[in-house]
């Protein structure tokens, strides 16, 4: 047995074991306490000649140095072993595992078949090792992503079929099993010429764009992930798999560091963790079909170093594939003659180091291959890639050349700075900037911060924050830039006070340094501006957006990008204001810009537009603006970054308004998940998500299911912005909502209260936001058969609302529905119909033709009519009704038809005729009715109507 | 099981009462159920999560004695049982997942190449519970302290608890625990 003496190394000797060992103990105790000078002279007198004990407690000491984390490290990840399925373990949900055809560091592949089922169908398995994602709050999250992929259907993709958790909590999924070689080794085998490897090529092209419109980015595209089929298909593998196996995101920078794609054809944003988007995976076909043609891959380095691969990658310009084919007869096209000099124009713009300097699209390139093969004039033009890198390369030599030990971490921090500070990289000229912010942070990011911990991006800036005011005041312009950066970062995170405060001390070193008329003066302005809005001071913020727009018309011109953003971000904050009039000139103005330029940085001016559109009830054109929105945020920032999500849940939201419920609450799950990842749980916009989908659920008549996410939005909120901040409003509106479907009345109550309450506070007493609340009491009153005080509400309501929009305006409809209806049941069926037929008409102007709302619409006309005892007026109404919500594009809910379908019979039974008809309708009806909170209220209310029809037919008032 | 429970908890307490043999009975019944919440849970956390041992051993506490809020001493004890269940679950794991390794011959086909990039930690578990042993020979608390911390995920003060020590004492006794094994474990021996 080994003992602390006989290891070749301790020094013990075993006769005086114990006692030496307790010697040793307490000279390492007293010279743990010295400091490091004193040790040396303590220990030579302590040990007094014994050299071997001298040598053993230095020793030790020396190794107490490193211990941080080695012990803990190594037991986790024989923790984390222990759950790799053994290979006994031959099933998997319902599939039979066969055999093992692949392995990596993330998990293992198998062939697999369906065992029970008559036909047996294989499929490949992957199977994960355990503990990459099973941490029971990403299960949501892999679950959508999941289901996104599964959705992709396309001949030239491998099908994402099935996935699960095991038992044992190992995540699988099943996929389309291919049996083909991959794409490379194809090519050679059948000694493929130049235009026959582009035609393949293009295939590969084309799914690659199929996914991107899905908004799937493969993110690892590479021969082996393309397999040809013996009937000559390839087909692309592990679609979107790389993120759907990283769920945690660039935010957390240690997990980045350890993850990194397959660095032979890893683009250069990749190694330098920027986001992730559409353009990495044309480079990724760039670096295909160079391989394709050329027989090797575009950088190649000999001696096996990721870190001399990187800098290849990330700073040299590839030889043209022509070139290197010469040297390769066996794997490259044989036929060079075939081949022109502009095809390698094609390939090296494909693989440009700039994202924007590549083809905007999949389809592109292929089109250009195709324009090619057919000698057609190509969108591609030569050395302008070659100018633009140079220069990309240029503004990032701060992050290319730090040292060897240091660039895996550097990766992971400019990962999270990527996200956090997405505002900057709009502005291009801050890049120079930005790469000296990463690396200040970096530094001050400790080895011992960084190692074993998940170094959170709070931590970085609180660490960056205190490091700027140590070592940078006097150097105040480097300061001032700082100072910005790290204001933007902590907004990004949601922490607006300290952002604030910083980006206020960066305006005020740079009035003092450079005057006021200074772009970087105007970003500092825009900052404060901005975070004033976002703590939801929209008045005071007002001002200080329109001095910026003045300050940059004059300094930029009316033309340039940077005024059209600060002119959007006025109308954002007019938005805010309720004043959408102006709002809309201005941000109509901002697109106008956008659109001459270059159509790619209008993303939140097209979505505030699409706000103040759907407010006036235009939502045709708000549906266009979102959809173009999403796209290029898709297209320019990735499907992972926040601004995809703040388009990804306007257009959500807006397919609400729109009758797509189900179309919505899959956005907004969508949404959500994203922002989960991105922005963490308490971040104001996932609330904001939270409450939407909160909404659609309430919408779809499911409060049961609205009911935790309504609940963690005002968790959220309240944590956020304290007990009086308007944006609460939307929440606690909802939430009394929710209750009030459940009947529970008197919480309700109080509910709205305080949502009224709070806009108050906020100034915001007289405010769409306000008038809706009103009008929501009124509708509780309405539930609870409270009349007169219903009617009161409405009133308020619809005057308020008149206030804002001006007595046309579209947005009308439900106030008057609501007031309508409160006279109507007052007996007053008369001075109803008309508010019910500007209802109906605004609803007609504002929604298509069979929306639930121009439904809702119809049937409340149709049952007034019958009241005022025009039955016969009401029919052809009410059979529109029903028509159009049982064909509706977007299915209806069960009891929104139902309602139209009892609404009809009541009507053919006051008309004492179709009795057949009638009772055919009352009983199709009878379900729907049932599915809805509210249905004995609906009964009484049709024997209520019944009895006005009668009364009013024998004259009775 | 419903009967294992007062089983533990008299166990615990005779354990406390001065019965080192109550150890003995009650290791199978932690181990087995150790066993159990670790192939479903240990996993179920993320990597580089300090937490996953203090979780688990809490989680099997609660199973085992039935209720959350024993006794202080009993809890520490029965970490402490635990701790050491977990040492032996996890190294019987790496040594009969070393005989797999050497024995499989099925051939893999490297389908996935992704690379991990600062990949820390190849420190075989084997090893460190070799050299556990080793400390444990001359000195049995400092081991015990390790196994505690690291393999039963006791806080210092639980630990401190566990062993009828100051804290300050476990803080200092660790120092060298640590140093020892680190120096054990990283330098070629000869």
């Amino acid at each position: 047995m080994a003992t602390p003496g006989t290891h070749p190394d301790s020094g013990l000797k075993p006769d005086s074991k114990p006692d030496r060992w307790r010697r040793i103990e307490s000279l390492f105790n007293a010279a743990s306490e010295l400091p490091d000078l004193e040790r040396a002279a303590f220990l030579a007198q302590a040990c007094g000649g014994d050299l071997d004990l001298l040598q053993e407690v230095e020793s030790l000491l020396a190794s107490a140095e490193h211990t941080l984390g080695f012990l803990q490290d190594p037991v986790q990840q024989a923790a984390q072993k222990m759950a790799v399925p053994s290979s006994t373990a031959r099933r998997v949900g319902p599939y039979e595992l066969i055999q093992l055809i692949g392995s990596g560091g993330m998990g293992d592949v198998y062939l697999a078949e369906r065992a029970d089922e008559q036909f047996r169908r294989r499929v490949a398995i992957k199977l994960m090792h355990p503990g990459l994602e099973t941490s029971h709050g990403l299960m949501p999250h892999f679950r959508a992503e999941r289901q996104i992929l599964a959705d992709l259907d396309h001949p030239n993709i491998a099908r994402l079929l099935d996935g699960g958790i095991t038992p044992e909590g190992s995540p699988y999924l099943v996929m389309e099993y291919v049996e083909g070689l991959p794409i490379d080794e194809y090519c050679v085998r059948n000694k493929l010429g130049v235009n026959q490897r582009l035609l393949l090529f293009q295939s590969v092209c084309a799914a690659v764009e199929y996914a991107h419109r899905h908004f799937v980015v493969h993110r690892d595209i590479k021969p082996q992930n393309v397999l040809v089929t013996l009937q000559g298909v390839p087909k692309l593998l592990d679609f979107g798999i790389a993120k759907l196996l990283d769920p945690d995101g660039p935010l957390e920078p240690t997990r980045q560091t350890q993850r990194l794609m397959t660095p032979e054809y890893a683009s250069p944003e990749q190694l330098l963790g920027k986001p992730i988007t559409t353009a990495s995976d044309v480079y990724g076909l760039g670096a295909l079909l160079y391989e394709l043609l050329a027989g090797k891959r575009p950088f190649r380095v000999s001696t096996g170093s990721h870190l001399e691969l990187a800098t290849l990658i990330c700073e040299h310009q590839p030889t043209a594939p022509r070139e290197v084919a010469r040297t390769n007869p066996d794997s490259a096209a044989p036929d060079l003659q075939a081949w022109r000099p502009e095809l390698d124009s094609i390939v090296l713009k494909a693989i440009a180091k700039e994202p924007s300097a590549r083809y905007a699209s999949a389809a592109q390139f292929s089109d250009d291959l195709g324009a090619y093969v057919n000698g057609y004039p190509l969108l591609s033009q030569p050395n302008t890639w070659r100018y633009r890198s140079r220069k990309w390369i240029g503004r990032h030599t701060a992050a290319t050349l730090v040292g060897a030990a240091t660039v895996a971490v550097l990766i992971g921090l400019i990962a999270a700075m990527a996200v956090v500070a997405h505002r900057a990289q709009e502005e291009r000229n801050k890049a120079e900037r930005e790469a000296k912010f990463l690396v200040g942070l970096f530094q001050a990011a400790t080895p011992e911060v960084a190692k074993g911990h998940a170094v959170t991006a709070r931590d970085l800036l609180d660490q960056g924050a205190k490091r700027i005011d140590r070592e940078l005041a006097a150097v105040p312009a480097v300061q001032a830039a700082m100072l910005e950066t790290m204001a933007q970062a902590y907004s990004s995170l949601g922490l607006y006070d300290p952002a604030k405060d910083l980006a206020e001390q960066s305006y005020r070193l740079r009035v003092k340094l450079l005057g006021q008329d200074t772009p970087e003066t105007a970003d500092a302005l825009y900052l404060i501006a901005d975070l004033t809005e976002q703590k939801g001071e929209y008045a005071k913020a007002e001002p200080l957006f329109r001095q910026l727009v003045a300050l940059q018309e004059k300094t930029l011109g009316e033309k340039d990008v940077v005024y059209a953003g600060s002119l959007g971000a006025l109308g954002e904050c007019l938005y805010w204001e309720g004043k959408d009039a102006e709002a809309e000139t201005v941000l109509r103005q901002a697109l106008e810009i956008d659109r001459k330029h270059s159509g790619n940085d209008g993303g939140e001016v097209r979505n505030y537009l699409a706000l103040v559109l759907e407010r006036r009830g235009e939502y045709a054109e708000a549906g266009v603006l979102l959809k173009e929105a999403v796209a290029i945020d898709a297209r320019t920032k990735g499907v992972d970054n926040p601004e995809y999500a703040i388009s990804l849940h306007n257009l959500g939201s807006a397919l609400i308004d729109q009758g797509d419920l189900n179309g919505a609450e899959a956005r907004l799950r969508e949404t959500l998940a994203i922002r989960r990842k991105v922005l963490g749980r308490d971040h104001p916009m996932t609330a904001m998500t939270l409450n939407n989908l909160g909404f659609v659920l309430l919408e779809k008549g499911e409060p049961a299911e609205a009911e935790p996410f309504l609940r963690e939005t005002l968790d959220v909120n309240y944590e956020r912005y304290g007990q009086h901040h308007p944006r609460l409003a939307p929440g606690l509106n909802n939430w009394a909502r929710m209750l009030q479907e459940e009947g529970r009345y008197a919480d309700a109550a109080k509910y709205y209260e305080q949502a009224l309450a709070v806009l108050r506070d906020g100034n915001m007493f007289t405010s769409w936001p306000a008038s809706q609340v009103l009008l929501n009491m009124g509708l509780l009153e309405f539930d609870e058969g409270h009349y007169p005080a219903a009617e009161t509400w409405a009133q308020q309501s619809l005057e308020m609302k008149r206030k804002l929009g001006g007595d046309n305006s579209l947005a009308l409809d439900s106030a008057l529905i609501a007031l309508a209806e409160a006279e109507l049941f007052q007996g007053d069926a008369g001075s109803a119909e008309p508010l019910l037929r500007q209802a109906l008409e605004k609803r007609q102007s504002k929604y298509p033709a069979k929306h639930p709302e121009v439904v809702a619409a119809l049937v409340r006309l149709g049952e007034d009519l019958i009241a005022e005892g025009k039955e016969v007026e009401a029919e052809p109404i009410l059979r529109q009704a029903v028509t159009a919500a049982r064909t509706a594009p977007f299915p209806l809910l069960k009891w929104q038809v139902a309602e139209a379908e009892s609404a009809l019979a009541a009507c053919l039974e006051a008309e004492h005729r179709g009795e057949e008809e009638a009772q055919r309708l009352e009983k199709d009806s009878e379900s729907g009715l049932q599915a809805h909170p509210r249905v004995v209220f609906r009964k009484t209310a049709a024997s209520r109507l019944m009895g006005m029809n009668q009364r009013a037919r024998r004259g009775v008032h | 099981m419903a009967t294992e429970q007062p089983a533990v908890t008299r166990l615990l307490k005779e354990l406390n009462e001065g019965n080192k043999e109550a150890v003995d009975r009650l290791i199978p019944l932690v181990y087995d159920q150790l066993r159990r919440l670790a192939s479903r849970c240990l996993m179920a956390e993320r990597p580089g999560h300090t937490l996953r041992a203090t979780a688990l051993v809490h989680e099997a506490y609660v199973r085992l004695a039935g209720s959350e809020s024993g006794e202080y001493q009993d809890r520490v004890q029965f970490y402490a049982v635990a701790a050491r269940v977990m040492r032996h679950i996890l190294v019987d794991h790496a040594r009969s997942n070393a005989r797999q390794k050497r024995g499989s011959g099925a051939e893999k086909v490297p389908l996935d190449e992704a690379i991990m990039v600062g990949e820390q930690g190849s420190l075989d578990l084997l090893e460190l519970d070799q050299a556990m042993e080793r400390l444990a020979a001359n000195d049995p608390r400092k081991s015990q302290i390790i196994e505690l911390l690291f393999f039963g995920g006791l806080t210092y003060e639980e630990s401190a608890a566990a062993l009828n020590i100051s804290p300050a004492t476990l803080h200092r006794e660790l120092k060298l625990a640590k140093a020892w094994l680190h120096r054990e474990l990283t330098q070629t021996p000869g």
